[in-house]
């Protein structure tokens, strides 16, 4: 009886029926549209982040060098003698990245003993040029030219024109390395790459000259497994190729910390590190602990530099956060209104049938039932046709929406910083928009129609409540 | 003695203005009678079967049914006594659009939460009971008028109830159908003995009763005197002594 009631009485008034479930469905696709382009936003920063750095990372710490130590580097190229002049001559040089000074070790298990820190790691990030020519053969005595290269002036040579005019050509390379420990390689730089051959590196590796190459520079110079790379005269096997997201400020190759240290002469050293937290509200607090241990150093957290980020996508997000938010509220709200004020009318329509119930001893709260069971069928339809509308409308928003830009200005170093260029450097990333609408905010939206459908039932059913037998006899109609 | 109403009084206040829509009304009635109640346009005609079919309560005296006060039961009890003592038979029948000839009828047996199945027979057999077994399936809209109301006759007589209660039954019905209807709650009334009580201003109507109250802006009152003394003293007796036969 309640539900062939509750659907004749539906088919009767189908169009009003269907109005009041559109109006909840309009509210809904609303809220899953908005929810699915802000989470298509949030995963499309989460993606700026992780590409600048690294997945999982909560807290970076890096210390600032002192400026004058960051000076042109000279690389031993003045001839040993004069027999040697017109040979050939390779000469590397390794140098951690300028502006960033070295830590030591200790403090990692100094911040790894503070409150609210689940693990760190720490990497050394460095740079290796290598020149290789032939050197110049220096006509009418040895005093005159001291050929060389800087890293910062890479081609320019106009220092000395004399120099110039008698310079061989010189093949400046730049590679750029990051030692990384082995044993926690979840966090830390490579935390977001995919081996797209070979391997990873294991805590086994932590002493081997063995190397993770990214994709793009094994493409660049023609690299796979198992080839032998020297990296300043040692010779570093190739396990594994790996990827990283778009748009990240990996380095070239990757080798084991212990390594890494060895060749930068920097024993126990490292100049990155990271920090994750026991959760995301323990972060801020691990900040201020670590800025406390290391007064010097810059700490960063990812909405620090969630905060740098500047471009389309942070509009898009201010976007999503304020007019769709505000715009989802107010059609929802503005939904429940209209489903409410027509269950109402349908109800006032049908005081006699009512009270004719009741004077045939319905139960008040039976009267109530069937109200309410009728404006969940129509919340059911609304979060059926709301659900669908929402989809289609976080998939034309996909669609239709551009490519959003990044820009993270770099006045904190995010990352291991490849070319020492890449010192003050913005870095831009673009992404491309999702919306997706993951089976909880469908679990959402129907709650949300289904919700509305209530307010408007209860809205009814109390109408419908105050309705007495004695209505049975009022001429309404 | 089913019902005793000592100084009834009902008061409405509609805007600010109090009517007394029953003005002090002491009555008797007994168990199977046939009662009319006859009074002009705005009497209290409706307002008294109101108060005797429990649909709400008086605003002041005493009125006993069965020796139950009903001025002092509380809501559900009335709903209670409704759904278990009294049908109702309006004069625009009352029945719900959406439903079947079939499923309004069972509509009267909801409050007593009856095996479905038992429902469906129960209200089969009553329209049976009305010579409306072939209509069952149709929605009110496709019955005449005559075939609406004798559903609602079915949908009060499903639940066999002590008291019929009808407000102008006929008052929307052509001569043909209103001697129809009158003939089959005549006859049921017979068959059954239940109490019959028909407000009417229909003075065909009211001479198939046993016994005839007037009333008059909220009073008891006499007959009119535009009323045939003779003719009527006649055909109340007839049903009277009915009564007296099967007593
Ligand atoms: N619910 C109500 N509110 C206010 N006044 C009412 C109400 N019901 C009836 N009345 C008034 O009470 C008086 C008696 O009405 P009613 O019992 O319907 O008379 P009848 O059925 O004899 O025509 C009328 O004056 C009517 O206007
Ligand atoms: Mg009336």
């Amino acid at each position: 009886m309640f539900f062939t009631y509750v659907f004749r009485e539906l088919r009767r008034r189908h169009r009003q029926a269907l109005l009041t479930a559109m109006g909840l469905a309009v509210g809904v696709a609303l809220v899953v549209a908005v929810t699915a382009y802000a989470a298509g936003v949030g995963k499309a920063q989460d993606q700026v982040l992780q590409s600048l750095y690294g997945v999982g990372t909560d807290i970076t710490v890096s210390q600032q060098q002192k400026m004058e130590q960051g000076g042109a580097q000279r690389f031993g190229m003045q001839p040993p003698d004069e027999s040697k002049q017109g040979e050939k001559f390779s000469r590397s040089r390794v140098m951690t990245s300028p502006g960033q000074q070295s830590i030591s070790s200790k403090r990692l298990t100094q911040i790894a003993s503070l409150d609210g820190v689940s693990a760190v790691t720490g990497s050394l990030s460095m740079s290796v040029m290598s020149v290789q020519g032939e050197f110049a053969q220096v006509q009418g005595g040895s005093s005159g030219a001291q050929p060389s290269a800087s890293a910062q002036q890479s081609g320019d040579g106009s220092s000395s024109q004399q120099g110039q005019a008698q310079m061989a050509p010189i093949d400046v390379s730049s590679l750029s390395v990051s030692g990384v420990d082995t044993t926690e390689l979840a966090l830390g730089p490579l935390s977001a790459a995919q081996v797209s051959s070979g391997r990873s590196l294991t805590s086994a590796d932590a002493k081997s000259k063995v190397m993770l190459v990214t994709k793009a520079y094994a493409k660049q110079n023609s690299l796979s497994v198992g080839d032998v790379k020297k990296i300043d005269g040692k010779k570093f096997t190739i396990v594994g190729i790996v990827a990283l997201p778009a748009g990240s400020t990996s380095s070239d190759v990757y080798i084991p910390l212990s390594w890494a240290q060895k060749l930068s002469d920097n024993a126990n050293k490292v100049n990155q590190i990271y920090v994750k937290a026991d959760s995301a509200d323990d972060i801020a607090t691990v900040q201020a602990e670590i800025e406390k241990v290391m007064p010097k150093a810059t700490v960063t957290t990812s909405s620090d530099l969630a905060g740098q980020v500047s471009g389309s996508l942070s509009s898009a997000s201010t976007l999503a956060d304020r007019l769709g938010k505000w715009l989802a509220i107010a059609a929802l709200i503005a939904s429940f209104a209209v489903a409410s004020l027509l269950t109402v009318s349908a109800v006032s329509r049908r005081v006699r049938e009512f009270g004719t119930l009741k004077a045939l001893g319905w139960k008040g709260r039976r009267v109530v039932g069937q109200v309410l069971g009728e404006s969940m069928v129509q919340g059911i339809i609304g979060a059926v046709i709301g659900v669908g509308l929402g989809i289609l409308g976080a998939k034309l928003i996909a669609a239709f929406s551009p490519a959003l830009e990044a820009t993270v200005a770099s006045a904190v170093q995010s990352g291991p910083p490849g070319m020492p260029q890449a010192a003050d450097a913005a870095q831009a990333v673009t992404v491309n928009l999702t919306a997706p609408v993951s089976l909880q905010l469908i679990g959402v939206a129907v709650g949300l129609a289904l919700a509305g459908a209530l307010i408007a039932g209860a809205f009814g059913g109390w109408r419908a409540s105050r309705l007495r037998p004695a209505d049975a006899l009022r001429r309404v109609d | 003695m089913l019902y005793r109403l000592t100084e009834v009084t009902k008061r409405y206040t509609q805007r600010r203005k109090q009517i007394d829509a029953l003005d002090g009304v002491d009555l008797a009635i007994d168990e199977g009678e046939f009662l009319a109640i006859q009074g002009s346009t705005g009497s209290g005609k409706t307002t008294l079967l109101q108060m005797l079919g429990a649909m709400d309560r008086p605003s002041g005296g005493k009125l006993e049914f069965e020796g139950h006060d009903l001025v002092k039961m509380g809501e559900g009890d009335l709903s209670e006594l409704r759904s278990h003592s009294f049908g109702f038979i309006f004069q625009g029948f009352n029945l719900i659009p959406t439903l079947t000839a079939q499923e309004n009828v069972e509509t009267a047996l909801v409050p007593w939460h009856v095996h479905a199945d038992e429902r469906r027979r129960r209200a089969e057999e009553a329209l049976a009971g009305v010579g409306l077994a072939d209509r069952a399936r149709h929605i009110p809209s496709e019955l005449s008028g005559g075939e609406q109301q004798r559903v609602a006759i079915a949908r009060a007589l499903v639940r066999a109830p002590r008291v019929i209660l009808a407000d102008e039954p006929t008052g929307n019905l052509d001569e043909r159908t209103r001697d129809d209807i009158i003939g089959l709650l005549e006859q049921l009334w017979r068959e059954r003995g239940q109490t019959l009580i028909v407000v009417t201003h229909d003075t065909w109507v009211a001479s198939r009763a046993s016994r005839r109250i007037w009333l008059d802006r909220g009073r008891l009152g006499e007959e009119p005197a535009a009323a045939v003394p003779g003719l009527d003293a006649r055909v109340v007796a007839e049903p009277a002594l009915a009564v007296a036969g099967r007593l």
